[in-house]
């Protein structure tokens, strides 16, 4: 895993969402294992202290679990994988409002755009 | 509830014409890598030796495992000064010997991969080192340890800058011990800024800034390379 | 404990290698000097002058004594050996053990030069007595014994004074140089003091006599000297260590 970090916001969070997107993705299918504390610092180049806490963020949002001394593992609960992108897909919307909103778009121009793009993609 | 690897309570060191600490408060909870930042003269050093039980503060009370610094804390702790500190006539080898005598927690098999990683020779005199070599040297025989607490003063301080970013991250990732707690004085935070947990802004002998990196970032939305340019101009 | 405290002696021993072997040679060179001489001067005054490097040597020790605490922050090397979990009366007391290895070895390498001249003396043909001919011998060795241990005890008690005062600057952080020398005049009062009145509390203790030696009839030590100096070496070899390990600042 290697990414560009922002030393402007908490790293963890950061280390966070990109391992979510990889598993919302199937990057890290479920029940598999994901790469460990160490794999994970040498290659974002941070502490891993920090990416240790990233880990036990996810492990909160029951995404992943870690089994002592085997590592950890995305969750074989498919519910949990599919509500988590269904989460992350509606946060990456909200996002893509507020800036298409600040162009000063209104959502029948948002449905329109989509429309085209859409006819354009066809052809 | 676990004691903590170092504890400052309202340290004071004067010096004849200087205040170097001005009552610093502290306290580092074990396993964390510890930003000491501040610039030349901020007083790191000094608070570095202090812990190290090198120097003595005029008043405060100072605690390293729950101990006040002496022999037994001297045991587990690692100090790695900015400037060579090693007999000039010892060969490299024979400073790791000298030093496993007192530390049975240097791993020699350890030290022979960090030399090769440094680029150094276990034959080489130590006063015929350059000054990068030495400053490499002194890794070796601080990594090489097991040490519970190792406090690093300076320890860019004569690396090459395309190697910094290099040994910055050994030091906090394979190289270091499970569980180590380590301390880095630097004044270039912009290298080190992602290995810290835990950082300290030093000025004029004062903590004027301190606490958990990640939650600096999410409170104030800058990076500690900006908050050592704000906090301490 | 014992394996720390021998990497500390062969420490120092290491690090005064160099000095060790320039004296070393430089008494040889005068060996071999005095050599050449006898032709000149005469046999007898170029083997008085085999002895010459022992009056040397007693100061000799108390200034090594004294350079092998210095160096330690000359050279910057304090904060390291400082930092290292050992006792200060560890430190001073393999500073000593070394500076006094060294010491002994001159002595007795000038003595063994000393004692080849003695030896060889039949070949400038002069008088010669052979050692176990010599009259009084067994209160001869015993007067050279005793003078040669006070002598020693002197030398280890200058040593520790030189080093204590070097120690006593090192405890503040300016003037350390002019806190040093009014240390060491201040310890060497103090100590010749407390010696005067430690011998008179000392006059039972035993004296040793010797009798027959050269001119006098018999000549009398008391023990006390020695007793006294080995008390003032004690306290203030536990003082140094204590400086060393809780009072200097590197």
């Amino acid at each position: 895993m290697q990414f560009e970090i922002d030393e402007r916001q908490p790293i963890y969070r950061q280390i966070m969402d990109a391992l979510i997107r990889q598993i919302a993705r199937g990057h890290w299918p479920p029940g598999g294992k994901l790469p460990s504390i160490r794999e994970v610092a040498e290659g974002v180049r941070v502490n891993p202290n920090t990416v240790a806490r990233a880990f036990q963020e996810l492990e909160r949002t029951g995404l992943v679990e870690t089994r002592r001394g085997e590592g950890t593992f995305v969750t074989i609960d498919t519910k949990v994988i599919k509500d988590c992108r269904e989460e992350t897909a509606r946060e990456v919307w909200a996002e893509f409002l507020v800036k298409i909103r600040e162009l000063g778009f209104t959502n029948e121009d948002v449905q329109r755009l989509a429309a085209e793009l859409k006819e354009e993609g066809k052809r | 509830m676990t004691i903590p690897a170092v504890i400052l309570d309202n340290v004071v060191k004067r010096f004849p014409l200087t205040k170097a600490l001005d009552g610093v408060n502290l306290a580092i909870d074990p396993g964390k890598v510890v930003g000491l930042l501040g610039h030349n003269g901020s007083g790191k050093t000094t608070m570095l030796k202090i812990i190290a039980g090198l120097r003595r503060p005029t008043s405060g009370r100072v605690e390293v495992f729950g101990m006040a610094p002496g022999v037994e804390t001297k045991k587990r702790v690692a100090f790695l000064s900015e400037v060579n500190t090693y007999y000039d006539w010892m060969t490299v080898d024979g400073l790791l010997n000298f030093v496993k005598s007192f530390h049975p927690d240097l791993c020699l098999e350890k030290a022979a991969e960090l030399k090769e990683f440094m680029k150094l020779k276990g034959a080489a005199k130590i006063g015929a080192l350059s000054k990068g070599q030495q400053a490499r040297l002194k890794l070796v025989v601080g990594l090489s340890r097991q040490a519970d607490l190792m406090l690093l003063d300076e320890p860019l301080a004569g690396i090459d800058p395309p190697s910094r970013a290099k040994i910055l991250h050994a030091l906090v990732g394979e190289l270091r011990q499970e569980g180590q707690t380590v301390i880095i004085s630097t004044h270039e935070v912009k290298e080190a800024e992602p290995i810290f947990d835990h950082v300290v802004f030093l000025r004029e002998g004062r903590n004027v800034l301190e606490g958990d990196a990640e939650t600096l970032r999410a409170e104030t939305g800058h990076s500690m390379e900006e908050l050592f340019g704000e906090v301490l101009e | 404990m014992s394996k720390m405290f021998f990497a500390l002696y062969r420490k120092e021993l290491g690090g005064a290698r160099n000095i060790f072997l320039t004296i070393l040679g430089l008494i040889l060179g005068l060996g071999v000097f005095l050599l050449t001489r006898i032709s000149t001067w005469g046999y007898w005054q170029a083997f008085g002058f085999t002895f010459l490097p022992l009056a040397f040597l007693v100061f000799w020790g108390m200034f090594r004594a004294f350079a092998i605490v210095r160096e330690e922050w000359k050279e910057g090397t304090a904060p390291f050996l400082r930092s290292l979990p050992v006792s200060g009366w560890s430190i001073i007391g393999t500073k000593l053990l070394a500076v006094f290895t060294e010491w002994v070895v001159l002595v007795l390498a000038t003595l063994t030069i000393s004692a080849l001249f003695y030896a060889a003396a039949p070949l400038w043909g002069a008088e010669w007595v052979k050692l176990a001919e010599l009259p009084n011998l067994v209160e001869r060795i015993k007067f050279v014994a005793v003078f040669g241990a006070s002598i020693a005890l002197g030398v280890l008690l200058g040593s520790i004074i030189f080093q204590l005062a070097y120690l006593l600057g090192r405890t503040v952080n300016r003037f350390s140089g002019l806190v040093s020398i009014a240390a060491t005049i201040g310890l060497i009062y103090l100590t010749s003091k407390s010696s005067e009145i430690l011998v008179r509390w000392l006059s039972f203790a035993p004296s040793i006599n010797f009798i027959n030696l050269e001119s006098v009839d018999i000549f009398s030590f008391t023990t006390a000297t020695f007793l006294v100096m080995l008390i003032e070496f004690a306290l203030l070899f536990l003082v140094t260590g204590w400086v060393m390990e809780k009072r200097v600042e590197s």
